[in-house]
């Protein structure tokens, strides 16, 4: 790659990294104020949204909105344009935020509400093959319970009007009944599932149909082929051919999800937030050993908070719904930041200064056992191991202590790898 | 284009990418350095981590199939990517990059 090369990409990426524009530097109170009548009208919009969801969340965030909105009206009859016209320039943001939130919650209600229905028929088709089998079966009962549990659960939290955590409950309902179907009636199993397969299909069809309005021709042809082939599954499904239902179904969600991700701006979003969960799987997985260590079980308890976020996002990404994907994933990322301390705070000198000397003891050790066996893998990963102390030392006396500390902690990693590999018993 | 270029150029396009982030805390740049260091700057470093372990994770992956390849490499790159991922769980994305960066390096420039 020619330096040429290299400074356009880095000057393209800065370009779209940037912020979206500066505010105006001279304010017009007229321009203002028509700015603040255009946001009287969205906040009626938005009001009409909100209550047709009556989602908590949505009615927090129009509340906000309407507070600012007469904050901004307030500073402008007060004769400060300037100052209106930034809460006015807040006001918009949070009125956009509200509709989105309205529409997203409004969806999200909907799809609680079937995703209860289907909870209960499937509650009902496990405790009915329990019954009838004359079940003693302990894991069976015990997976009832739990679906029974969740399930009640969802139908108070959708009261509550937090419509996702009850979606949540009641996938989570159907999937234990599913599993206690299983175990109790194989034949009635690939109905449900097929019935399932269609269920999501229809989910990721309504989505599509809210950016319908927005979506270009060759689009519109996929979301129309994707709509007759969900059909056809559900025909497939009422004649009892479980194999055609599932493959039109199948095919029906490829398709609906291809023009879902076009229309929300092409692969790359969804690439991003399956590499961000693959990452913090790895994270967690590395988390889960540092807490077990501290032994501390507040510690242990947060992480399978952090976990439980990470099976949302993951959920949410099954869905395609990369924003929400994203935020859960990284919801647990902050979780197992707070459980473990976090950063951003001070990093303690005294303890670098003796991770530093850990690390020393430990190369000495190596050294030894490296003079003894005369190993030429050993003696590399000891020169490397030096070479990062080396470092480390260089960062604490610039007065970096955070990369001493990791530095001398990937140099004590090389060396116990060493020692591991001259058998040494006590690594 | 060997699979070593291939891979140099899209770790380019990943520090190319965190440079761009980190540029926005730059004297002159548009926006005040708190709010970039806050939000913007965290959430750009904590996408080019992601991406750059999963670079890593390939290199890894490819040098553990192979014969040839030098223990002391896989040993510092594994070094390097657990003390990238404890400073990942503490949020504490630019040194990780760092961390992850030298990993590939390590990877890249074996024989």
């Amino acid at each position: 790659m020619t330096r040429l090369t290299l400074l356009f990409i880095l000057a393209t990426l800065a370009a779209a990294l940037a912020p979206m524009s500066a505010p105006a530097q001279t304010v017009d109170a007229a321009n203002v104020r028509e700015f603040i009548e255009r946001n009287a009208e969205l906040l009626d919009v938005a009001a009409t949204l909100v209550q047709e969801t009556n989602s908590t969340k949505a009615r927090g965030s129009l509340e906000t909105a309407r507070t600012l909105q007469a904050q901004s009206v307030a500073l402008l009859e007060q004769n400060r344009p300037g100052l209106a016209a930034r809460v006015a320039l807040r006001t918009r943001e949070v009125i956009q935020q509200t509709i989105a939130l309205a529409k997203r919650e409004a969806r999200l209600e909907e799809q609680a509400l079937k995703a209860i229905e289907r909870a209960a028929i499937r509650l009902e088709q496990a405790r009915t093959a329990f019954e009838d089998a004359g079940s003693r079966d302990s894991s069976a009962r015990r997976l009832i319970l739990e679906a029974n549990d969740n399930l009640r659960r969802a139908r108070e939290q959708l009261q509550q009007h937090t419509f996702e955590v009850s979606l949540n409950l009641a996938e989570s309902s159907a999937s234990l009944s599913l599993r206690a179907l299983r175990l109790l009636r194989r034949d009635l199993v690939d109905a449900a599932d097929v019935q399932d397969e269609i269920e999501r299909t229809e989910q990721v069809l309504e989505r599509l149909a809210d950016v319908r309005p927005a979506l270009p021709p060759a689009l519109v042809n996929l979301a129309e082929r994707a709509i007759d082939l969900q059909a056809q599954a559900r025909a497939g499904a009422a004649g009892g051919d479980v194999a055609i239902a599932r493959e039109r179904t199948l095919a029906a969600r490829s398709l609906a999800l291809r023009a879902l991700r076009a229309a929300s701006g092409g692969e790359a979003s969804a690439e991003n937030v399956e590499r961000a969960v693959a990452a913090t799987d790895d994270i967690l997985e590395r988390a889960r050993e540092l807490a077990q260590e501290t032994g501390d079980r507040n510690v242990v308890d947060r992480m399978a908070e952090a976990s439980r976020a990470q099976e949302t996002a993951r959920r949410s990404l099954e869905r395609s719904e990369y924003e929400a994907a994203l935020r859960q994933t990284m919801r647990a990322r902050a979780i197992v930041r707070d459980a473990l301390g976090g950063s951003g705070g001070s990093v303690d000198v005294a303890a670098v200064e003796s991770a530093l000397s850990r690390t020393d003891k430990l190369l000495g050790r190596l050294q030894n056992a490296v003079e003894s066996h005369d190993d030429a893998q050993a003696r590399d990963v000891l020169r490397r191991a030096r070479a990062r102390q080396e470092e480390a030392r260089h960062a604490f006396v610039d007065g970096d202590p955070r990369r001493a500390l990791a530095l001398t902690k990937v140099a004590n990693n090389l060396a116990r790898e060493g020692l591991r590999l001259l058998g040494d018993v006590a690594f | 284009m060997s699979p070593s270029s291939r891979t140099g150029v899209a770790f380019t396009l990943v520090a190319a990418c965190a440079l761009a982030c980190a540029a926005n805390d730059f004297p002159g740049s548009t926006v005040p350095a708190a709010t970039a260091v806050s939000d913007s700057s965290s959430g750009s470093w904590a996408t080019a981590c992601d991406m750059a372990l999963q670079q890593l994770d390939e290199l890894l992956n490819a040098r553990d199939s192979d014969p040839t390849a030098v223990f002391a490499d896989l040993a510092e790159a594994r070094s390097l990517r657990r003390e990238a991922l404890d400073l990942m769980a503490a949020s504490d994305y630019e040194l990780a990059f760092d961390l992850i960066a030298r990993a590939i390096s390590v990877l890249e420039q074996a024989p």
